[in-house]
C-alpha cells in the first residue's frame, strides 16, 4: 500500500458551524409543531423560541428550559406561557433564560381540544463571543465617566472649601488652600479608583473569555490509505471529554469530506473510534487534491460538536470501495433527487427544503429505504465553509441528543420512522447569513444511496 | 476658622423665610433613598425567588425612582439656588462649575448621574458577558456608587439644615436624620449581604467583613447626630427596616422561573434576620457618652474592641439559634432558602462553613477584624467631626 502525503490543520468549529439556531419538526401528542430556537450568544442569556403549529385547536403552549441531563433535568421551574401571535393564532413565541454553557432542552407542553401533549427539543447553549462596545455608546459612557470623575474632585473641593462655613460667609485663603489640597488628594484617589476599576473589568473580561466556546481540535493524517483523525481539547469546560461520544444513527462520527475548492464531490463516511479521541477509517478511492472535513459528534450529555480540518492527497488514492452506510456523490445513477425550490431564500427564515427521488422516467421512486434510520440526510454548507449544518427531516437536532429527552426515553420508538418511506422528504432549516450555499442531499432506495448537490443563493 | 473666613458686606439670610421645617425637596430626597432600599431588597428577593428578571420589573422601577426623585430634588435645588438671587438657600450653598446649591444637592445629583450611567453600561455588560449572576459587577458598582451618592447627598441635605436649625426645629430634623442615617447603614449591609451569610457567622471572615464595612458609617453618622443614643437609634432603624422588608416580602406569592429548582418556593424569599447591631451600637453610645475628651486614637481603639466584642457576644449565639429548628417560623424565617439551594448545601443542613481551617487562621482573622474595627472607627470619628460642622 502506498503511503501518501499528509497535511495537519485544525480550525474552529461549533455544534454545526456558524449555525447556532435549532430547527425542529415534531409532534407533541396529536399536535404537529415546527420549533425554532435561537440560543443566546452569551451565557447566561436568553433564547428566543418560535413555534408554529398546523393544528388549529391548540389552546395553550407552555415552555420550560432545563439542562438535558443530570439533576437540572429533574427539577424544572414553573413554565412560561408562550405568547400567541395576534396576526397568526397558530404561531407562538417565548423567551427563556439559559444559565450555563452546555446541553439544554426546551420542554414544550401543549393543551388543546384533543388533550395534552409534550415535546422536548435539545439546544446546545454556549457563549459564542464577547460583544464589543459600539463607538457611540463608548463615547457617551466616556463623557459621563469623565463628568463623574471630575465631579468627585470638584465636590470634594467644594466640601472642604465651603461646606462648614456659616451662611453668607465667603471662604478665606486658608479654606481656599484646603479646597485645592483636597481636590489634589481626590484626583489621586479618582485616578487610582479608575485604574483599579480597569483592572477589575479586564479580569472579569478574561474570566468570561475562558467560557467562550472553543471546539475540539481535529488533526487529520493519511497513511496506508487510511484516515486518522485525532481530537484534542484546546481548553473550554473542564467537564468536556474526547472519549464520551454517543452513537448517532449507529455511528460515533458522521464525517463529511468535500473536495476543494469547488466542493463538487462529497463523501459521507463513518470513522470508528480506535482510542480516546482517535478515529480511523479506510478512505474510498479519491483523486489527488485538497479536502475539507466536517465531523459530527455528540457527547454523552447530548452536547453536539462539529470538528473540522483539512487534508491533502498528493496523488490519486486507489482506496477501499465504499461499504455500509458510507456514500459519495453526486451519484451518476439513472434515479435522481429533485429539489423543489422556493422562489427566494432569506436569512433566518425557517424553511422546509423539499426534495423528491425520481426514477429515470420521472416517476417517484417505488422502493424507498431508510438511510441510517432516516428518510434522508442533508448538509447545508456555505461556500466559504463558514457555515455547516447536518440536518434530518426532523430538523437540525442530532438524534443522539433527542434520545436523551424524557419523551424519547418514555417512548424510544418515537425516534424511528414508522410506516412506508415516502419518496418526498423535507428538511427544516434556516440560513444564518446571506451568500452562496451548497446542499448535499442523500436518500436511499433499492439498496443504493443517492447523493445530490444543489446550490442556493441566500438573500439578506 | 473665623480668621480664615471673611464676612460679605451685604449678606441676607433668607432661610428663615422658609416656613416648613422639612421642605418638599427634603421629603423628595428621603423618598428617593427609601425607594432605593425597598427596590434593592425587593430585587434581591426577586432573584432568590423567581430567578430571572427584565428591565422593567417593579423592583427595578423602585430603584430607578431613586434616581428620578433625587434628580427632581437636587436638580431643583441647584437650579433654583443658582438662578434665583433671593432663594432662601443661596447663602447656605457651595459653588461648583458656576452653579450654586447645598453640598448634598451636588452629591445627590452626582449620584443620579452615576445611576443614569450605570443603566446603559449594565445593559451592554449583559450583552457582552451574560445576564446577572452576581450582585457585585462593575456596572452594578457604578449603580451602587450612584445610590450611595444619593444617600450621602440626602444625609448632607438633612444634616446641613439640622446644623443650621436650633431648639425644637433641630430636634424634629434629628428624627429625619436618624432615619436617613439608618438607611445608609442598611445600604452598606445590603452591599455586603453576599459576604455575610448565616453559614459563616462562626468564622473570623464574617466579623472581618462587618468590621471593615460598618464602624466608619455608624460612628461618623452617629457622631454627627449629636444625640446620646445615636448609635443605638441608627442601628434600630436598620433593624426595623430590614425586618419590615423581611416580614412584608413573604406575604406575596411568587414561583421560580429558572431551574433547577432544588427547594420549593411559593412566596418571595426574605433575606437573613438582621444582625443584632443595637447591641454594639448601645455599647458605643455608653462609651462615647463617657469619653468626650479622649484622644481619637484611644477612643477608636476602645470603640473598635467594643464593637467587635458586642457583635460577637450577640451574633455568635444568635446564629446558633438561626441554625436550629426553633428559627424555622415566620418570626425568624430561618428557612429562607433560595429556589436553587441544594439539599447538600451547608445552609439547608444548618451547618457552619469552615472558612478557617486551623485555630491560627481563625485568630489571625479575628485580629484583622479587630484592627479593621479600630481603623474604621478612627476614620469614622474624624468624618463625624466634619459632618457635625456641615452647614451648607
Amino acid at each position: 500500500m502506498r503511503r501518501f502525503a499528509l497535511l495537519l490543520l485544525a480550525t474552529a468549529a461549533h455544534a454545526h458551524i456558524g449555525s447556532p439556531d435549532v430547527f425542529f419538526e415534531g409532534s407533541a401528542g396529536p399536535y404537529p409543531l415546527f420549533v425554532t430556537i435561537r440560543p443566546p450568544t452569551v451565557i447566561p442569556g436568553t433564547a428566543d423560541i418560535e413555534i408554529r403549529t398546523s393544528a388549529p385547536d391548540v389552546r395553550e403552549l407552555r415552555l420550560t428550559p432545563t439542562p438535558l441531563t443530570g439533576d437540572g433535568a429533574k427539577f424544572a421551574p414553573t413554565p412560561d406561557i408562550a405568547r400567541r401571535s395576534k396576526d397568526d393564532p397558530q404561531f407562538f413565541s417565548g423567551t427563556l433564560w439559559m444559565m450555563t454553557s452546555g446541553s439544554w432542552q426546551v420542554r414544550i407542553a401543549v393543551d388543546g381540544a384533543r388533550g395534552a401533549g409534550k415535546l422536548s427539543v435539545p439546544v446546545p447553549a454556549v457563549a459564542q463571543s464577547t460583544k464589543r462596545m459600539d463607538a457611540p455608546l463608548g463615547i457617551a459612557l466616556a463623557i459621563l465617566g469623565f463628568i463623574l470623575a471630575i465631579g468627585v474632585v470638584s465636590i470634594a473641593g467644594a466640601a472642604a472649601r465651603e461646606a462648614q462655613l456659616s451662611p453668607g460667609i465667603e471662604p478665606g485663603a486658608s479654606f481656599l488652600r484646603r479646597g485645592r489640597r483636597t481636590m489634589a488628594i481626590a484626583s489621586v484617589i479618582v485616578v487610582a479608583a479608575l485604574y483599579l476599576g480597569n483592572l477589575w473589568w479586564t479580569a472579569e473580561a478574561n474570566t468570561y473569555d475562558r467560557y467562550i466556546y472553543r471546539p475540539l481540535n481535529a488533526a487529520a493524517a493519511i497513511g496506508n490509505g487510511r484516515l486518522r483523525l485525532e481530537l484534542s481539547d484546546p481548553g473550554w469546560l473542564v467537564t468536556r471529554k474526547t472519549d464520551d461520544f454517543l452513537p448517532d444513527h449507529g455511528h460515533l462520527m458522521h464525517l463529511y469530506v468535500l473536495r476543494l475548492p469547488e466542493m463538487d464531490r462529497a463523501w459521507h463516511l463513518h470513522p470508528e473510534m480506535t482510542g480516546p479521541g482517535v478515529f480511523d477509517h479506510a478512505l474510498p478511492p479519491m483523486p489527488a487534491g485538497r479536502y475539507a472535513l466536517f465531523g459530527d459528534l455528540v457527547h454523552e450529555n447530548g452536547f453536539p460538536e462539529t470538528v473540522t480540518t483539512e487534508f491533502t492527497l498528493a496523488n490519486d488514492l486507489p482506496g477501499t470501495p465504499l461499504s455500509g452506510d458510507d456514500a459519495a456523490g453526486p451519484t451518476p445513477n439513472a434515479a435522481r433527487i429533485v429539489f423543489d425550490r422556493e422562489p427566494t431564500y432569506r436569512v433566518g427564515k425557517p424553511t422546509q427544503f423539499r426534495f423528491r427521488l425520481v426514477e429515470a422516467n420521472g416517476e417517484p421512486s417505488p422502493d424507498m429505504e431508510l438511510y441510517m434510520g432516516m428518510p434522508g440526510h442533508a448538509a447545508f454548507i456555505r461556500l466559504d465553509r463558514s457555515v455547516f449544518a447536518h440536518v434530518h427531516p426532523g430538523g437540525s437536532v442530532p438524534m443522539a441528543s433527542l434520545a436523551l429527552t424524557a419523551e424519547a426515553k418514555a417512548n424510544p420508538h418515537s425516534l424511528h420512522h414508522m410506516g412506508a418511506i415516502p419518496p418526498e422528504i423535507s428538511f427544516p432549516y434556516g440560513f444564518p447569513k446571506p451568500g452562496p450555499y451548497r446542499i448535499i442531499v442523500q436518500m436511499k432506495h433499492g439498496g443504493t444511496i443517492e447523493t445530490a448537490l444543489f446550490d442556493v443563493d441566500v438573500t439578506p | 476658622m473665623a480668621q480664615a473666613a471673611t464676612t460679605l458686606p451685604h449678606v441676607t439670610f433668607h432661610e428663615a423665610a422658609e416656613a416648613r421645617i422639612v421642605p418638599w425637596y427634603l421629603w423628595c430626597a428621603v423618598a428617593a433613598i427609601t425607594c432605593s432600599m425597598v427596590g434593592i431588597h425587593w430585587d434581591i428577593s426577586w432573584h432568590r425567588t423567581i430567578g430571572r428578571d427584565s428591565f422593567l420589573t417593579p423592583a427595578h422601577i423602585m430603584i430607578y425612582m431613586c434616581g428620578v426623585l433625587a434628580g427632581i430634588s437636587c436638580g431643583y435645588l441647584i437650579l433654583a439656588t443658582t438662578f434665583q438671587r433671593n432663594h432662601p438657600l443661596r447663602d447656605s450653598s457651595v459653588r461648583m462649575w458656576g452653579f450654586r446649591g447645598p453640598l448634598g444637592a451636588f452629591i445627590g445629583a452626582w449620584g443620579g448621574i452615576a445611576m443614569l450611567t450605570s443603566a446603559p453600561f449594565d445593559d451592554w455588560w449583559h450583552n457582552a458577558y451574560g445576564l446577572d449572576v452576581r450582585i457585585i459587577s462593575p456596572p452594578h458598582t457604578v449603580l451602587a456608587l450612584g445610590m450611595f451618592g444619593v444617600m450621602l447627598g440626602t444625609v448632607l441635605l438633612v444634616l446641613g439644615r439640622m446644623n443650621r436649625a436650633e431648639g425644637g426645629d433641630r430636634r424634629k430634623l434629628e428624627w429625619l436624620y436618624l432615619y436617613v442615617a439608618g438607611m445608609t447603614v442598611v445600604n452598606v449591609f445590603t452591599f455586603i449581604m453576599e459576604s455575610s451569610p448565616r453559614v459563616i457567622q462562626h468564622s473570623a471572615l464574617f466579623y472581618r467583613n462587618i468590621c471593615i464595612a460598618i464602624p466608619f458609617f455608624l460612628v461618623s453618622l452617629a457622631r454627627a447626630a449629636g444625640r446620646r443614643w445615636a448609635c443605638t437609634e441608627i442601628c434600630a432603624v436598620y433593624m426595623l427596616f430590614w425586618s419590615a422588608m423581611n416580614y412584608i416580602l413573604p406575604l406575596f406569592p411568587a414561583e421560580p422561573k429558572l431551574g433547577p429548582v432544588y427547594y420549593p418556593v411559593t412566596h418571595f424569599v426574605p433575606s437573613n434576620f438582621p444582625f443584632w447591631m443595637i447591641v454594639p451600637g448601645f455599647l458605643l453610645d455608653l462609651l462615647f457618652a463617657r469619653t468626650v475628651v479622649w484622644p481619637k486614637l484611644k477612643l477608636a481603639a476602645i470603640a473598635g474592641a467594643l464593637f467587635l466584642g458586642g457583635l460577637i457576644a450577640v451574633q455568635w449565639p444568635f446564629s446558633m439559634f438561626l441554625n436550629s429548628r426553633y428559627s424555622k417560623n415566620w418570626v425568624f424565617y430561618g428557612n429562607n432558602f433560595d429556589y436553587n439551594t441544594r439539599p447538600t448545601s451547608y445552609s439547608l443542613r444548618d451547618l457552619y462553613y469552615p472558612v478557617e481551617k486551623t485555630p491560627e487562621q481563625f485568630w489571625t482573622g479575628m485580629a484583622i477584624a479587630l484592627a479593621a474595627a479600630i481603623i474604621t472607627s478612627w476614620l469614622g470619628l474624624y468624618r463625624g467631626d466634619f459632618l457635625k460642622r456641615v452647614k451648607r
